[in-house]
This record gives structure tokens, sequence and C-alpha cells, in this order.
């Protein structure tokens, strides 16, 4: 059930009266209402793995309580519950990984041995709620917060409907408190989140969805196409993933908001990163916070001694197992260890940290600020090569037609000329309308609010027309599969 | 929340009426809308912008036995010329233009999950017979055709409402995916366009299991399966070998030959060479496609330029 869909809008609109008319004055009704639509929502996504989901909140919530308490079996309970959270997602998302590797590596030896396992079927999600839980989990061990006595508090953050797909991967400590307090309906939060969810939708329908219908032909059979056309399609695919995960993120975060939630931020204009220390600060910003609060800063910490080349293992590692985060395939194990590489100069030049507003906030950014963002962009969507490919070897492929002569042709993909040309238009608005907009949270939060209600609406409205106007078959949103 | 909901409920005002104003004209007869012949125009220009839509709409609505499948090459046969020469069945023409084998393999099991199907043609050149082609508009229509929201919120419902207003109310004469250049012109583009698909020739491999799955379907079934090559001008048949794909060619035919009974008109012979029987290198005017018809049907003796190529039996 896509936030985008007609389906979504039908199970939204009745939730929303019940939660913020019927259960207006009592936080625990509008919990467990809230609780209510995130199992019906999971149901429907997938309902084989709502029970599942359900124990995994049960005993995560047990072992909380007794992580909590101070005494010789709090480490006991708290390396049971980290075992179990994390055994639960290798076993859903890794154990066909493992085995097929072990079968390959096994033939490469000459040992022949049948792949006679199940395929196992990963619940929808596993990826978010689980961080979600360990983040709770690593913090009430060390203290930083209490452990959550109320079931449905829990519950509700474990399961809650808007992130549980695909994030943004919240922490306890900022969603606790708000699922704990009284929650009352504001007109400006409630709009500033339509606002967000128009945005979302328009990237997702108008440049996601229909550049989907040119990346993917190329991508399913790049030998079939010229090396310049292979190019064309790599830009086009990093456009078309930020464009899909930025607009699912903001969808989410505007539906949280309708409902009076604040949800962790995912994108800050990646694309206008200088180098990749600072992409990554920009892109899926939930995910990267966590890795470096639970992985990089530990590992950094007890590598201290070795300087440099400390820095340098702590952050290859935490982007190779964030490559890894994404999928059970060795293309994301490569994808996050060619960023992890792309760090090293950047550690040796001391040049890894904070950098000053790009163009000083100002709009016209340096010609150096602009190859700076020009190679950036290029390396990540060269990555990303490896991101969207099956195996190693399709990516492989997919290099190696871009490097031939066939690379100075024309490009050409059949059936793309119209679509391509709306694809272009809608990227070149919605870049400019970010950059103009790059201090806010996104690019409709406060852009033309000043203007007169005529003209805002004129704004709405020309973007839901584009909507309708340009929606293709539609595809599922990219990041759900992880 | 009063002021959050009144502002809700008055932006979406305009897509209410509207969503009422595409219910009453019903481009693509979702709702089964039975058109007069005077307003027939109206389906042609739906159909002009979505052909797949349409076309699976009224076989939705009316679904029968026999079918035809392929692109622009099959456009052209006439359902009720079809019709009077299979003495029997109740065909309906699924072709589009442009169309590509996916929308083949796809149309196809629309129609076999739709209705009992007894004979089956499907149209399919060389030309198209490569992964590079992989267009999908049926998929698209699937979804819109899902339920009312995406019927109601698509695009092409959307445009073709618009089409038919204007013409119907403000009388402007609407002309959709006319080339606006002159046949020597287009004939030029065309061939250019076909060296850019020949030049990027891949064998499709999944599109060749996904018909050898429709064969074995047809076997299973007792469904009478027939391929066949429409007559290309020769300024495209020797383009194969400009490009060294004869051999590519030769494994297409074979591969035809074993999937059913394979018609092959795509050849070198005094209609293919003759540039007065095409439109343009693609496609022969509609006057012949009697003439294909009559071939494929077996009536009366095959006029030049449509008896098949013989070919090989296929090998076991």
């Amino acid at each position: 059930m896509p936030f985008q869909s007609f389906s979504f809008l039908c199970f939204f609109v009745p939730f929303f009266f019940i939660y913020w008319f019927l259960f207006k004055k009592n936080v625990k009704l509008q919990n467990l209402a809230l609780l209510s639509a995130s199992y019906v929502f999971y149901f429907i996504a997938d309902w084989r793995f709502l029970a599942f989901l359900v124990a995994v909140s049960a005993i995560n919530f047990l072992l909380g309580l007794q992580i909590g308490k101070v005494g010789r079996r709090q480490r006991v309970y708290f390396l049971l519950s980290i075992f179990l959270s994390l055994g639960g997602l290798m076993f859903f998302k890794y154990f066909n990984f493992f085995t097929d590797s072990l079968v390959s590596l096994l033939a490469m030896m000459g040992l022949q041995m049948t792949d006679a396992t199940a395929r196992i079927v990963a619940p929808i999600g596993i990826s978010f709620f689980t961080f979600r839980i360990l983040s709770y989990l690593f913090d009430v061990n060390k203290g930083k917060i209490e452990p959550e006595r109320d079931w449905l508090v829990f519950f509700n953050y474990v399961a809650f409907f808007p992130t549980i797909m695909a994030g943004p991967i919240d922490r306890a400590r900022d969603f606790f408190p708000q699922l704990s307090a009284a929650r009352a309906f504001s007109y400006p939060v409630a709009s500033e989140g339509c606002r967000q969810i128009l945005w979302g939708v328009f990237k997702k329908i108008v440049i996601a969805d229909n550049l989907s219908t040119i990346t993917g032909p190329v991508f399913a059979e790049p030998s079939a196409f010229s090396g310049s056309a292979l190019v064309v399609v790599m830009v086009l695919y990093a456009f078309q993933l930020y464009a899909d995960f930025s607009g699912y993120s903001d969808m989410a975060i505007g539906v949280g908001k309708i409902l009076g939630f604040r949800i962790a931020k995912n994108f800050q204009y990646p694309f206008f990163a200088r180098d990749i220390a600072e992409f990554w600060r920009r892109w899926h910003i939930s995910l990267t916070s966590w890795l470096t609060e639970y992985l990089y800063t530990p590992l950094a910490l007890f590598l201290r001694d070795w300087g440099r080349q400390g820095q340098i293992i702590a952050i290859v590692v935490n982007l190779t197992i964030c490559g890894l985060w994404h999928g059970a395939n060795w293309t994301f194990v490569l994808f996050g260890l060619f960023h992890g590489c792309l760090f090293v100069p950047l550690i040796l030049r001391g040049k890894a940290g904070k950098k000053k507003e790009i163009a000083g906030g100002g709009l016209i950014p340096s010609f150096k600020e602009l190859f700076q963002v020009g190679a950036t962009f290029f390396l990540v969507a060269l990555s990303l090569v490896l991101f969207r490919s099956p195996s190693i070897g399709h990516a492989l492929g997919y290099f190696q037609g871009m490097i031939s002569t066939s690379i100075l042709s024309v490009p050409y993909i059949p059936y793309s000329k119209s679509i391509g040309l709306v694809c272009i238009i809608a990227i070149v608005f919605m870049m400019t309308l970010e950059w103009l907009t790059r201090q806010e949270e996104f690019a409709l939060s406060k852009f033309g609010l000043q203007w007169k209600a005529p003209f805002r609406w004129g704004l709405y409205y020309v973007l839901v027309i584009c909507i309708f106007y340009f929606k293709s078959k539609g595809e599922d949103f990219i990041y759900i599969q992880f | 929340m009063k002021k959050f909901l009144i502002r809700i409920l008055l932006f979406s005002l305009p897509f209410l009426v509207w969503a009422v104003v595409l219910t009453v004209i019903d481009p693509y007869g979702f709702w089964g809308k039975e058109r007069t012949a005077a307003d027939q125009w109206e389906e042609k220009v739906a159909g002009k912008l979505n052909d797949p839509l349409l076309k699976l709409n009224q076989f939705k609505a009316s679904p029968t036995s026999g079918i035809l499948l392929g692109d622009s090459r099959v456009y052209d046969l006439q359902v009720s010329d079809v019709e009077a020469a299979s003495d029997r069945t109740k065909f309906s023409n699924l072709s589009y233009g442009g169309g590509s084998v996916k929308e083949v393999v796809l149309s196809f099991w629309y129609a076999a999950e739709m209705t009992d199907l007894k004979e089956v043609y499907i149209g399919i050149n060389f030309f198209n017979y490569s992964e590079m082609l992989q267009r999908d508009r049926v998929s698209e229509a699937m979804g819109i055709m899902d339920s009312v929201p995406s019927y109601l919120s698509s695009r092409h419902v959307t445009k073709s409402v618009v089409l038919i207003l204007r013409q119907r109310y403000l009388n402007q004469q609407v002309s959709v995916g006319k080339p606006d250049v002159d046949r020597d012109a287009f004939w030029t583009s065309q061939l250019k366009y076909a060296d850019t698909a020949l030049a990027g020739y891949s064998h499709p491999g999944e599109r060749l299991r996904e018909l050898r799955e429709i064969s074995e379907y047809c076997n299973t079934h007792g469904i009478k399966l027939v391929f066949f090559s429409s007559p290309c001008h020769h300024d495209l048949i020797t383009k194969v070998k400009q490009h060294n794909l004869e051999a590519q060619r030769e494994q297409f035919r074979k591969e035809m030959n074993s999937l059913g009974i394979f018609f092959e008109f795509n050849y070198l012979n005094s209609f293919t060479e003759n540039a007065e029987n095409f439109h343009d290198p693609f496609h022969y005017k509609p006057k012949f496609a009697k003439q294909l018809i009559n071939s494929l049907f077996g009536g009366s003796e095959p006029q030049a330029g449509f008896v098949p190529l013989e070919l090989p039996p296929p090998s076991p």
C-alpha cells in the first residue's frame, strides 16, 4: 500500500478521523488506534510476518526491561537481545547470500554441493525495524534512556506505519517522548505535512517512476546499448534513486506530521555535496547517523591508537557494512567498499570534517565548488551502477560497455525521447527548487508561503496536475526491498 | 482542524468535478460505454493516445476466441476481413502501433485469462525481435484498468477527454501521432531508426522463453498458434545484411518455426522491391492487408509477395 496510492487514502482518511476526533483526548487510545492501524498496514503489505513483528516487539520489550535493571544479568540479557535481533536479520536477509556464496566457493575449489536449501523470504522492513530496536537496546544498555515500561509505546515505536517499510530510522530517545505525550492537532504542522507529501509524490511519480521506464530496460540488457546511452542512464539512475527514496521519505515524514509526529530527517540535498564525506552527511541521514553512533564511533575509539590508519579502517568497515545493510549481494559490499575507499584521500588530507555552507549560503557557487559537486555526483552515479546491478559480472559488463568507442555516439534508447524530455525538465525543476530552498527542511517547506493564496494554490495545482498527467505504470519504492 | 479539513476539501473540489467529467465521457470504455456511430471518432482519438488501453477494455467487454497480436503491421488487418476468411471464429485485433514482443506476450496472457482461446495469430518481424526493444504499454494499461481511481487518474484518460472536449465544443480537429514530414523524409528517418535498432541488436532470450511458454500453453489447450512476418520494403530487408545480422535472422526464422506454424513474408521478391506498395520501409499499404489475410487463412491462391518463404521443417 504505497503512500501515493488510492488504497492508502482509503486506509488513512478513516484512521485520521478516528485518531483525531474519536480519541483526541486520550493518548492511550490514540496509541492503541495507531498500533492497530500499523498492524493493519503491515498485514496488508505482508500478512505472513505480522506475527513475527508482534513477537519481535514483545521479546525486545521484555528484554529491554531486563537490561534496564542493574545487576549481573544485565549484560547477559543485552547480549541475548543483540544476538536475537541480529540473528533474525541475518537469517531472513543474509541466509541465502551466505549459502549461495558457500556453494560458489566450494565449486571454485572443485567441490560440488547442490543448493537444495529453501529460499528464505525476508519480512518487509526487517532492516528498518531491527535497526530501530537495536538503537533502543544500545541506548538502554548505555543508560542513555530508561527502558520503556509502556508496551503500547514500545510496540508503536517498532511498527509505526509511516516508517516501517523503508524508514527513516528513528531513535527511541526521540520517538518515545512523542508517543508518551498528549498530541494536539496543529494546522501549520499538518499543512506542512501535506506540502511535504505533495513534494514527495511529485518526485516519486513524475521523476522516479518515469525514469525507471528508461533505466530499467538498459540495466536489464546493457550490452544492447551504446556506451553513451549507458553513461546517460547511469546519470539518470542517480536521479531516479534520489527522487524515489527522498520522495518516499518526504511522504513518510509528511504522514507523520499529519499525525503529530516529528520523524527523523533522511535527506539534506545530497547532490549539492562537494565531497563524499559531505554526501554521506546528506544521504540517508537516519541510517548513516545510526551507523556513525553505534558502529563507526566505537570502532574509531577502539582504533584510536592507530591514528589515521585506524580512522580509515573504521570508515571503510562502516561503509562496507552500510553497503551490506542494503542487501545480501556482493554488489552492495563493493558499493560500500568503493565509498569507503573514496574517504581515504579526504582522511589523509584531514578534510573529512564538516564544511562551510556551499556558495556561502548564497545563490551562485564558485567554479571550484561546481567542479567538486560535479565530481562527487559522478563518483556517486558510478557507484550506483554497482548498487543497481544484480551481480558483479553484470556491473562489470555495464562498465565495459561504457568504456568503448560508442561512448562518442549519440545516445539512443528506444521510446525514451518524450518521456526523457519530461524527466529532464522535472529534474531541472527539482534541482533548481532544491538549490533555492536548500536551507529548509524540504523544497516546499517555506517556498511560496509568502505568496498570495491564488498563486500558492496555483503552484500546488500545477504539481498535482503534473503528477496525474505524467503518471506512468508505477513502480514499487526501491528501498522497500531492503 | 476545521480549517484544515475545509481547505483540503476546497483544494480537492476541482479534481472531483473533473472525475465526474471523465466518468461521463469514458473515452476508453472502462464502464462499457456503447458509442453510437456518430461518436466513433471519440474512440479513435482515445486509441491514438493509448491503443492497448482501448483494445484491452474492448476485449474485456466482449472477449473473442480468436486474437491477432503484433505491431502496426498487424494493426491494419481488419477484424471483419479476418472473420470472413476464418469462417467461424470471432476475432479481436490486439496489436498496437510500435508494439513489442513483450506487449504481445502480455496481451496473450491477458486474453487467455479472460476467455478460452481457439486461434492466435502473432505477427513478429526480425526488427522487433531484439532484446533492445522492450517497450511495454500493456502493463501500464492493465494497471490503469485495475481500479476506478487508477482509470480516473490516468494521464491518457485525461488527455483523451481534453482532446474530445476540444473537438466536441470548440470544433478543433485533433490529429494525434501523424508525422508532419513528407513521405521521402519519413522514409529516410525510418531507415535511420532501423540502423540504430539493428546496430544494437541482441538476441531476446527472455522473450523467446516467454514465447515458448505461449507455444506450450497453446499445444496443451488445443489452440491454433500461427506466427508470421509481414512484408517490409527491400531497403529495410537489405539492412540486415549491411549490419551482418543474416545469421541472427536465420536463427529468428528457425525459432519462430519451432514455436508453431510460421509464415515468412519478409524476404526479397517483386512485391517487397516495389516502393509503391509501401507507405514507409516498415509498412505495406493497408490495401494489401486482405492479401496477407488470404495467405494466412488459406483462402484463394496467394498473390505475388504473399507467398510465404519456404523454410526447412523445424528440427526435433
